[in-house]
Formats: C-alpha cells, structure tokens, sequence
C-alpha cells in the first residue's frame, strides 16, 4: 500500500506547490490562452515582465502545459481546478 | 392605423405581409385591408395569432388577399392539426412560414396529409416540433415538403424503429430540408447501412453524426452521402487516437454538403494538424476550425501559419500584448501577494 501512495501523495505535494498560471495574450490579432508552470527561482521575474509587457519568451521562466485559443474550454478549466486548484470560486 | 387597431397587426407585421410587392405594393395594401373581414374572422376564432398570420402570409405581397381568402377557406380542415398532441398555431406557421402567394396550396398539402401527419406523431415518434422544424421554412413548397416527407413515413418509422435514431437525431439533420424533406430521408435511410461502421465505442456517436450533418437542409442527401463516401477517411483519423470523435464532429459540425470535401481536407492536411496537436489542445484546435467547412482546407493552413513560428521554437510574446492573468494556483496567488506586500 505504502508503495504505491507514495507517488500519489508525492505528485499531490508536487502539484500543491505548483506555481500555475493561466495567462492571456493577443497575438497576431487574437487572443491566446497559455497555462504556464513557473519555476519557483523565475517567478518574481516572470510577474516583472507581465506586468511590464515589454516582450518576453515563455520558456525562460517555466513549461507550457496547455495552450489554445480565446479561453480554456470547461473540461480543461475542470482538470486544472483539479490538479492545481485553480478557477476554484 | 384604424386597420392595426382593429385587427392587432403591427407594423411590422403588415412590412413582412406586404414586402416583395414592390410595384404591387398599392394592390398590395388593397388586397390587405379588403380582406379585413377574414383576417378578423381567424383572429376572433382565437387559434391564429396576428404574428402567426404574419409569418405565414411574410412576402405574399400583392397576393396577400388570395392567400389570406384560402387560409380562411380551410381554416376548418386545419383544425384537426391543432390540439393536445398535435400541432400549434406556432407548429404551422412555421411551416408555413413564407409560403406567400402559394399558402393556400400548402394549407390543402397539410390537410389533405393530415392522417399520414398525425402518424407520424406520438408516443416515441416525432413531436410536432420535430415535424415543424424538418418542414420549417419549405416556403412556397410547403406543399410539396409534407407530400414529400408523408410519402416517406415508412422509411422515418423504420428509422425509429430500429432505435439508433431518435425523432430528435432525425430532425436535427433534416432541419429545414423543406422540398427536399423526401429525397434527404431517401438518402438517411438509404445509407444507414453504411453509417453504421461509423458509429459505436471509440468511434462516432448518433449525436456527433447528427452535428456533422445539422443545418444540412436541402442537402442533406448529398451530405449524408458525403459522409458515407469518406467514412474510410474518418475511421483513419480516429484510429490514429489524435482526434477524439468529439473533436472531429466539433470541427465539422453543421458542415452539411460541404461534409465530403471537409473530411477530405482533414486527411489531407493531417500532417500539419498533427503539427499543432503537439503543443496545442485538440479541443482549442477544434473550436478554432469549427464553422469553416466550406473552406476547411484553407482554414487548417491559415491557422498553421499564424502558429508555426511557436511549433519548433520558444514561444515569443512580443511586446504590447497586453498579457493578463487570468487565473492561478492558490500558491502562486499567495505568492505574488507576499511579493507585493514586501
């Protein structure tokens, strides 16, 4: 029992400190949805170059798990909420 | 304005009776107030309505008088449409709905079906809606549509019968087949043996097929065929896992005629579909091509282009892009809060 929890409880403390965002944009006239993970040492950095919107490149501050356009569709918002916590009101 | 008064049309009410008499517009509105008398004589009875008058009358323009002399001519007969059960005033003016000059035809057409109309109603069969909907709009070949879609009763029933089909699967791919209701049940019927392979697990739902092919009308034969002739094509991209059935019926709904060539733009450009699959949600890619049948194949490489430089690089959000947060992680939330309070 003990064997097989492990991963599980590991993969929930894992995803409980996951710093996951999901991130609009307009490119190429459209918007975009981005669902990026964060890594903890790039976040203060990630935050600056939103909020300063002078141009940045995804990968230098984390993975892009999900990406599509407008906005995420229920089930993916269902999964994440799931794994992550988020769109939780 | 006494007229309105008197008889409750609006303005326009009376705009959609008399458009497209154009010239005739002075006949028009002749023929209109001489037939007061009638128009009061439905409305009294209580069962029309002047929006229901209106809509089936819509564009008889300068033979509104005749039109509205032989609703009132048959107005007995329809009485058994109506009722508990069977059609609404609604139901039939929908059906109606435009048939102008040729009303009284389509009102005889209804009546003189009436039997056949009423067995195809009930218990686990169509409900007047579904029936409206498939006859909705046949216009001035209203008549023609129920002579079309009675003589296929049969085939409908056996539809039904067999169970794979609901009244609700039916009517939403015959929807607004009007005259051509007879030759897209012929064609429903006569490809179900080859729609088959195209439904059960891991494959297409009748829900999915009945998407694809929604809002087909008229053509619905051709669309069906459409379909069945690229059956091959669609069990290929969904045996290779990618597209879920789901995704595919989404990027195809309401794709109707277009079906055939849609699917055949799908194969053909699978390699750049695959592309994007790899960094995008098959359902995001889904919604995006949905609504672009008829020009799937253009579609599916504009959308490539506009996304290709993010495929095999970084992705580079340029400035002025105005990102916003939309939504985090109850931890990055609390985060940011402590950066910000620091």
């Amino acid at each position: 029992m003990t064997q097989t929890a492990r991963p599980d409880f590991t993969a929930r403390i894992e995803q409980s400190r996951a710093l996951v965002y999901d991130l609009r944009v307009t490119l190429n006239a459209e918007r975009r949805y981005f669902i990026i993970r964060v890594e903890r040492s790039r976040h203060a950095a990630f935050l600056r170059a939103v909020e300063r919107d002078q141009g940045f490149i995804f990968e230098d501050f984390g993975d892009i798990l999900h990406r599509g356009w407008d906005e995420p569709d229920e089930d993916l918002k269902a999964d994440l909420r799931q794994r992550f916590g988020m769109y939780a009101d | 304005m006494r007229f309105m008064a008197e008889t409750g049309f609006t303005s326009e009410n009376l705009s959609s009776i008399l458009s497209k008499s154009s010239k005739h517009a002075g006949d028009a509105i002749g023929a209109l107030f001489g037939a007061k008398g009638d128009l009061l004589l439905l409305l009294s009875e209580g069962r029309f309505t002047a929006e229901n008058l209106s809509s089936i009358l819509h564009g008889s323009g300068k033979h509104a008088g005749d039109a509205i002399k032989a609703l009132v001519g048959v107005r007995a007969d329809l009485l058994p449409l109506l009722g508990q059960g069977r059609f609404t005033a609604e139901n039939l003016s929908n059906i109606l709905n435009g048939s102008g000059k040729h009303a009284g035809d389509a009102v005889r057409a209804l009546v003189g079906a009436k039997d056949d109309l009423l067995l195809l109603l009930g218990e686990g069969r169509f409900t007047a809606e579904n029936l409206s909907s498939i006859l909705g709009s046949s216009g001035k070949h209203a008549g023609d549509a129920v002579r079309a879609l009675v003589g296929a009763k049969d085939d409908l029933l056996l539809l039904l019968g067999e169970g794979r089909f609901t009244a609700e699967n039916i009517s939403s791919i015959l929807g607004s087949s009007g005259k051509h209701a007879g030759d897209a049940v012929r064609a429903l019927v006569g490809a179900k043996d080859d729609l088959l392979p195209l439904l059960g697990e891991g494959r297409f739902t009748v829900e999915n097929l009945s998407g694809i092919l929604n809002r087909s009308g008229k053509n619905a034969g051709d669309a069906i065929r459409a379909l069945v002739g690229a059956k091959d094509d669609l069990l290929l991209l969904l045996g290779e896992g990618r597209f879920t059935a789901e995704n595919l019926s989404g990027i195809l709904h309401s794709s109707g005629k277009n079906a055939g060539d849609a699917i055949r733009a799908l194969v053909v450009k699978e390699p750049l579909l695959t592309a994007m699959l790899e960094k995008f949600e098959a359902r995001s890619i889904s919604r995006k091509l949905s609504g672009h049948a008829a020009h799937l194949s253009d579609a599916i490489d504009a959308l490539y282009n506009s996304v290709k430089s993010e495929l095999n690089a970084t992705t580079n959000i340029p400035a002025g892009a105005a990102p916003e947060l939309a939504a985090q992680s109850p931890v990055a939330s609390r985060t940011s809060t402590e950066r910000d309070a620091s």
